[in-house]
């Protein structure tokens, strides 16, 4: 059986710096996995090569058997590849509901459907009200759902989550948290999501991948990765070097 | 043996070669002509050589320079590619190089200024058919020699004619505009008439220069038409020449006259691109085809049409450059030599009164201690159905001038 | 006080075929990034092709400029695609100060092409509006210039509809905004490039039918605008659509209603001093959005 998604000894450098550094793993259809690591580890840049930001050095990049590696990032997006950004970057002067048809369009030339699926998303992610408002109007917690809404547009059927709860407020945490169960319950999406807040990871996870300077430094449930030696002494290592 | 004879044979036919060589040379008088070849005015240069050459032919034709045994004039150009420096180099290579006994050029005044320096150092005689630029003859060089009336008289002979038809016709201009292109050329017109139209009784109300480049006329035409003058001087480029004269005719802007100064006014895409709308406006021009003083201008004109593979006429420009080759044709017989000292000379003291020069509407010409022409005089054109027709002074003009202009509003 | 009203209405006039022009300008800066110094060279490109519509074909200036459109827009497509586009694919980060380069050259190109091509022979085209005026209580308004302006702002605002309301509007506003975002919304941002590119070019061809009525077409025509067209663009807000216009009204007025005051030569001056302020006090253009 193919797996759903896999990569295999990725590698990405900038000048001398690996930042990603012969990464390998899989992921199976409808799980979500959670991808943590200290600032730097590379985690951002591993999306980017997923998404075809950028084009590996080497490895290879696998959904559903099919090598996407270096692929154009719109194509990506046209095979189903979703995703949000740590910064968040909404298309500030559209509104919400533009924001978010811009993807719808991308599925289908109709005006009608584009619109229909556009609001089924907004009122998904509880938007709706907030349709014809600018996109740069909003309040933190609601670009990071527009940001989701629109990655959804898309009809991703994985989606990348990056950082989507970093500046979030504890009711705004919970929320959102339940909001990515739900994409997975009611539109079946695999999830990959980066995350710092620990509680969250925790919850959501199926199973969770480390990366510390470039590589995959341990992988497993939740509860089990967190206690593994290797993974504290990265974070501590991160903090001593913050201190 | 054998290399022996070849050897003797061939310096014998050196000898020969050298003799002749010399022999021949001696029948031809070496003048240089610098102009502008290449770059953005080479089109303008290409029609002065052709004058220049046409003139060369016809002296040769008729003989050369009797003085000098039947002498043939032998015009050598040098490109100046419309660069003071270049100018410089090529009088320069003219002289030391070629060995040329006198030198006609450089049309663009800057180009003359410089090289007539080098002219002056060598002491070859620097005969200027066309630059305006006032110093050229202003430096007591004594190899100088212009035949163009100097740039700052331009003024004056606008304000004469002015004034002049004010007498004539009775319709008296009482104010002034002036409106230009704000370059040097330009800048240059309207002090000069800055200062003297007052000196005329002429109220100076308008005094408008433009940047280069402007993309609408209107602002200026409107200023203009809230300033009102009798008479507008314009001095412009094409493209602005073009827009002004349409603007001014959609605002419907009376005046008695406009004059312009040459340049725009004077280039063939001006009347072109126009049409109707330029009928009455007068141009100050150093020459036209149909000037009336001398009937050599319509024969040589029609010559030179005959002799130019594109069958053109005359320009102002052209003329000069033919009428300067018989100048110094005139020198050549006069002085009997091709030593630019005895050449020089014999061009401080000419007074041609008859021949092909005389298509330059004015005698006798002569030079001043300056080396200016003494004569020289600008002439005014009015566009009559779409011809440059010869208005002003009344003794050398084709065509009796309308003055004031029709109103727009009357004009069909 | 009628000469400044009038001097007001030709500023208007004039300045909304100067904001049209650099609409396009900004247009293109705002979606593609592209600093495009061949823009005046483009204008002339449009200028000549609708002075050959109306030389051969003999319209109306003003249908003239829909046949023009759909040559320019491949124009303008091919003009992406064949020059600017290989340098971003190639420079990514670093294509900026190139294609800077590139399209100075170009410009020096396509103008001595068009030398070479037709002659430095200054052009006009005698239509049905030429010289045609409306009095309108004394005032005299070129009825070419009124037309043209009315027609811009029209046209303006089918750009405007066109980028709000379809899908390929959105798209390009999507890419002007944040283009990595975009092409990770399935965006193909080159494609979007060439279309803006082409939609440019067109509103510089219905610049070109504006004008053609009452201006001269000739292959360094484009010089004369050029320049006011990059202050109008800053001054009116990098990318902002309703931005250019208004800053080519505001250039448009102040050129025509300061030259009644001072001395013309003196009226580049008075732009610049009017821009300047502007930007201190807003560095962002009139219209502009702040940025991060
Ligand atoms: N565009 C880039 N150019 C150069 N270095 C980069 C670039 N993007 C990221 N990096 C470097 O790569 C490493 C990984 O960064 P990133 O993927 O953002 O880490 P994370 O998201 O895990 O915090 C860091 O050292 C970062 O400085
Ligand atoms: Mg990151």
């Amino acid at each position: 059986m193919v797996p759903f998604f896999k990569i295999e000894h990725l590698e990405k450098r900038f000048g001398g710096l690996a930042a990603v550094n012969n990464v390998s793993m899989t992921i199976g259809e409808g799980e979500i996995v959670g991808l943590i690591g200290p600032n730097g580890a590379g985690k951002t840049t591993l999306f980017n090569v997923i998404t075809g930001v950028y084009a590996p050095k080497r490895g290879k990049v696998l959904l559903k058997g099919q090598d996407i590696a270096g692929l154009k990032p719109e194509r990506i997006c046209a095979m189903g590849i979703g995703r949000t950004f740590q910064i968040v970057k909404p298309f500030s002067s559209l509104t919400v509901l533009d924001n978010v048809l811009v993807a719808a369009y991308r599925r289908t030339a109709s005006r009608q459907e584009a619109t229909d699926a556009a609001m089924d998303i907004l009122r998904f992610l509880a938007l709706d009200e907030k349709s014809a408002t600018l996109a740069a109007h909003l309040t933190l917690a609601q670009k990071k759902r527009l940001e989701m809404a629109r990655a959804l547009a898309t009809r991703p059927i994985f989606l990348l989550l990056d950082e989507t709860l970093a500046g979030l407020n504890h009711t705004e945490i919970d929320r959102m948290i339940e909001t990515v169960q739900q994409v997975r319950e009611r539109r079946g999406v695999t999830i990959l999501a980066v995350e710092h807040v620990m509680r969250a990871v925790m919850k959501i996870s199926d199973r969770v991948v480390v990366m510390d300077e470039g590589k995959k430094i341990a992988e497993g449930p939740p509860e089990e990765v967190v206690r593994k030696p290797e993974v504290i002494k990265a974070y501590l290592g991160d903090d001593y070097g913050s201190a | 043996m054998r290399g022996k004879v070849a050897c003797i044979v061939s310096v014998c036919c050196m000898v020969l070669l050298l003799g002749f060589g010399t022999a021949f040379a001696q029948q031809e008088i070496k003048i240089g002509v610098l102009i502008p070849l290449s770059g953005s005015m080479a089109v303008i240069g290409e029609n002065l050589q052709m004058a220049h050459d046409f003139a060369a032919k016809e002296i040769n034709d008729a003989g050369g320079v009797k003085s000098l045994k039947g002498a043939k004039i032998k015009l050598i150009y040098a490109d100046t590619r419309g660069d003071p420096k270049v100018g410089m180099s090529e009088a320069e290579r003219l002289i030391v190089r070629e060995g040329v006994s006198a030198i006609m050029g450089a049309f663009q005044s800057s180009v003359s200024y410089t090289s007539t320096e080098v002219a002056e150092k060598y002491q070859v005689p620097y005969l200027v058919p066309n630059s305006l630029m006032d110093q050229i003859t202003e430096r007591g060089f004594k190899y100088t020699f212009r035949v163009e009336r100097k740039g700052s008289y331009w003024a004056k002979d606008q304000i004469d004619f002015i004034l002049d038809m004010g007498k004539k016709t009775g319709v008296q201009a009482k104010t002034i505009g002036v409106v230009y292109e704000n370059t040097d050329m330009g800048q240059s017109i309207a002090k000069a008439i800055r200062k003297l139209a007052p000196e005329h009784g002429l109220k100076v109300v308008l005094d408008e220069g433009y940047p280069p480049k402007t993309a609408d006329m209107t602002p200026v035409v409107l200023k203009m038409k809230r300033a009102n003058p009798d008479v507008v001087i314009l001095n412009s480029y094409i493209s602005d020449a073009i827009l002004l004269m349409r603007t001014i005719a959609d605002q419907r802007v009376n005046t008695m006259a406009l004059l312009g100064s040459s340049s725009g006014y004077s280039d063939p895409s001006f009347v072109k691109e126009v049409g109707k709308l330029a009928e009455y406006f007068f141009d100050l021009t150093e020459w036209t085809t149909d000037l009336k003083h001398s009937p050599l201008v319509a024969q040589k004109n029609a010559a030179f049409k005959k002799w130019t593979k594109d069958h053109r006429d005359f320009n102002g420009g052209a003329a000069f450059c033919y009428a300067s080759t018989y100048i110094l044709y005139d020198a050549l017989e006069k002085a009997a030599s091709t030593d630019p000292k005895r050449i020089r000379d014999a061009l401080a003291t000419v007074k041609i009164t008859k021949g092909p020069a005389m298509i330059i509407p004015w005698t006798p010409i002569e030079f001043d201690a300056e080396g200016q022409a003494r004569g020289a005089r600008m002439l005014v054109i009015q566009y009559r159905d779409g011809q440059r027709k010869s208005v002003w002074p009344a003794n050398i003009a084709s065509t009796a001038p309308v003055w004031p202009m029709p109103k727009w509003e009357e004009r069909k | 006080m009628t000469g400044i009203i009038e001097a007001a209405v030709n500023g208007i006039l004039m300045g909304g075929l100067y904001g049209l022009i650099a609409v396009s300008l900004s247009l293109i800066f705002g979606v593609a990034k592209i600093v495009n110094f061949a823009h005046g060279a483009l204008l002339m490109v449009a200028l000549f092709t609708v002075y050959w519509i109306l030389e051969l074909l003999k319209v109306d200036p003003y249908l003239s400029a829909l046949l023009a459109g759909c040559f320019l827009f491949f124009f303008g497509y091919y003009f992406q695609r064949l020059f600017i586009e290989p340098i971003l694919k190639r420079e990514k980060d670093t294509a900026a100060l190139t294609v800077i380069l590139l399209t100075s050259g170009l410009m020096l190109i396509i103008e001595n092409s068009a030398l070479l091509l037709f002659g430095a022979d200054y052009r006009t085209v005698r239509t049905a509006y030429t010289g045609k005026v409306w009095e309108v209580a004394g005032l005299y308004i070129m009825q070419p210039r009124l037309i043209g302006f009315v027609l811009s702002v029209v046209l303006i605002r089918l750009l405007e509809f066109y980028l709000r309301r379809t899908n390929f509007g959105r798209a390009i506003r999507a890419t002007s905004q944040d283009r990595e975002a975009a092409r990770l919304m399935g965006i193909d941002d080159y494609r979007v490039y060439k279309v803006t590119f082409g939609i440019g070019t067109v509103i510089l061809g219905f610049a070109a039918a504006f004008l053609t009525p009452f201006y001269f077409i000739h292959p360094a025509v484009g010089d004369l605008f050029v320049g006011k067209s990059f202050v109008i663009v800053v001054l009116g807000g990098l990318g902002s659509i309703t931005g250019a216009f208004l800053g080519g009204l505001i250039v448009g007025l102040i050129e025509s209603v300061g030259a009644q005051f001072i001395n013309s030569a003196m009226v580049e001056s008075l732009i610049f001093i009017v821009f300047i302020a502007c930007l201190v006090i807003r560095p962002m253009g009139l219209l502009g959005k702040e940025r991060e």
